[in-house]
């Protein structure tokens, strides 16, 4: 065998988990001898995957233990394996992957904190911004506050979930100190994965502002956002929102549509 | 193509591969050492802590871009994404040098992400120019291309590694990286002559050597960048050093990560057989 592509195809097959073909046809040695050699590879590759998965999962890590992790790497990579050079781009679907592996539908929270760590991996990698000035809010004339788009950090992002996700990463976080116990109930969570600084940090958020923020993702103005938050939350404190959201790098940036 | 020869940054440099264990070194402090190297990859980000890191070790220091994901030996052509990302790095932070491997790592929609080694043809010559050229072309710049580890070697194969990478240069205008842990490792483990294979590489075409510890198992040597430069390579680094003049050279410890101490130790230890090589 002596085309390039032909040896690479080979060389794919014999890393996968059955070759069926005579290693000895591409590389020098004979099969008994480069069966361990071959188990290098497959190992280095197995591994580097894993480690991938444990870097942007490692609550789920945690949850369910080391050696059952790497149960969970080995299937996931059987069903999804890397596409992509940079390895932090590697695990997107794992939610997806729990939600449909019987071994874990006793931990029925998994795919969310899935959906959470996944979500907290991207923020570490997203864009950074500056702090929002205040004195340019102060420059938009009253009458065109209504139409005012809010930015959100590019690091942010809102999700909701059955289970407590705020409560379950913050008991996970390394320096966390004290009481560890996660308490279950029948409502809806919602929370805010957010970088203020370099750190990401995960909030929890009453009905009102997930409501006003997810209008603000949408890309709706300000009026609409504020309606949005009231319809669900007649308390909701608009200024007290806005000055605690520019102030943690929540919100960066406005504009101002047409009348 | 005429391209301009690959110029050499100052040589009597001892650096190290800066790891996120030890980005709290290099915040706090100068730690002394003449320049980090860090996995281009491991910066692909749009923003973030990482960036933010290099940002601040490259206003102290020069830094070195090493890619471990371009799979510039795929025989169905380079990612055209991944070479975007590294352009985009490459203009940010204009690193002292960039460097990959001669391996492949992608096929089809596939990547191993692993340093699979290449066949030493014509035909594997001829993919390795036209994609080191394309990247070269993208960056407006040399790159260096590195041996790597290996633990099968093809039937096909019709010369040796460096002979192989020394052609590479030739035609495509790139220097070249020298992993002499690499050589060992591959002469232990398909009997190869490593002291033959630095012999064939002339002065002035390779722009980096680099350093590292290997595991043995089962009586294969494993490239595991987890243990300190064992005696051996530091004697094939003398040979190198000596045959080579002197050229800037790098610490690697990727496994089992130690105090930042041990890898100035290991750099320090590097200046001073560079130093013996060349009195």
């Amino acid at each position: 065998m002596s085309d390039l592509s032909a040896m690479q195809a080979r060389f794919a097959e014999l890393l996968g988990r059955a070759p069926a073909r005579d290693p000895a046809e591409v590389f020098a040695g004979d099969a008994a001898s480069l069966a361990p050699r071959l188990a290098i590879y497959r190992g280095t590759v197995q591994a580097n995957g894993r480690k991938a998965l444990a870097a942007a999962y490692p609550i789920i890590e945690q949850l369910v233990g080391a050696a059952f992790f790497d149960a969970l790497a080995r299937e996931y990579a059987k069903l999804t394996p890397s596409r992509d050079g940079d390895l932090s781009a590697y695990g997107e679907t794992f939610d997806l992957f729990l939600s449909g592996f019987p071994h874990v539908s006793e931990l029925p929270y998994l795919p969310d904190v899935a959906r959470l760590e996944w979500a907290i991996h991207r923020a570490h990698y997203a864009a950074d911004a500056d702090k929002l000035d205040p004195v340019r809010l102060a420059n938009v004339p009253a009458e065109a506050q209504g139409r005012l788009c809010w930015r959100l950090h590019p690091a942010c992002a809102l999700l909701n979930s059955g289970w407590p996700l705020a409560r379950i990463w913050e008991v996970h976080r390394a320096d966390h100190s004290g009481d560890g116990q996660v308490a279950f109930d029948t409502r809806m969570h919602h929370c805010l994965v957010h970088r203020p600084a370099w750190r990401v940090l995960v909030s929890d958020l009453d009905e009102g502002a997930y409501a006003f923020l997810a209008a603000v993702q949408e890309g709706a103005p300000l009026e609409r956002c504020v309606e949005r938050a009231l319809a669900v939350d007649g308390s909701f404190d608009l200024g007290a929102a806005i000055a605690a959201w520019i102030d943690a790098r929540v919100i960066v940036d406005f504009f101002v549509t047409g009348a | 193509m005429q391209r301009a020869p690959f110029v050499l940054p100052s040589p009597s440099l001892s650096g190290i591969g800066l790891r996120a264990a030890h980005y709290r070194d290099f915040l706090d402090g100068r730690p002394p050492v003449d320049w980090v190297e860090v996995h281009s990859e491991n910066y692909f980000g749009d923003g973030g802590y990482d960036l933010h890191v290099l940002e601040h070790v490259r206003a102290n220091y020069p830094v070195s871009l090493h890619g471990v994901g371009l799979s510039l030996g795929s025989a169905d052509g380079l990612r055209e994404r991944h070479l975007a990302k590294l352009v985009r790095l490459v203009d940010r932070f204009e690193p002292m040098l960039v460097s990959e491997h001669l391996c492949w790592g992608a096929l089809g929609e596939r990547h191993f992400n692993d340093l699979l080694p290449m066949p030493f043809t014509e035909q594997a010559l001829a993919v390795m120019v036209r994609h080191v050229t394309q990247v070269q072309e993208a960056l407006r710049r040399e790159i260096l291309v590195e041996n790597v580890s290996s633990y099968v070697t093809y039937r096909e194969s019709a010369m040796g590694e460096m002979a192989f990478l020394v052609e590479l240069a030739r035609r495509s205008g790139c220097g070249l990286l020298l992993d002499v842990n690499n050589l060992h490792v591959n002469a232990v483990n398909h009997g190869a002559d490593a002291r033959a294979e630095i012999a064939c590489v002339p002065a002035g075409v390779v722009g980096e050597i680099h350093l590292a510890g290997y595991a043995e198992v089962d009586e294969l040597l494993v490239d595991d960048h987890g243990s300190r430069v064992s005696p051996p390579v530091w004697d094939l680094y003398a040979a190198a050093c000596r045959q080579l003049g002197p050229v800037p050279t790098l610490i690697e410890w990727d496994t089992n990560v130690p105090a930042l101490a041990v890898l100035l130790t290991e750099a320090a230890a590097a200046s001073a057989v560079r130093d013996a090589a060349h009195v």
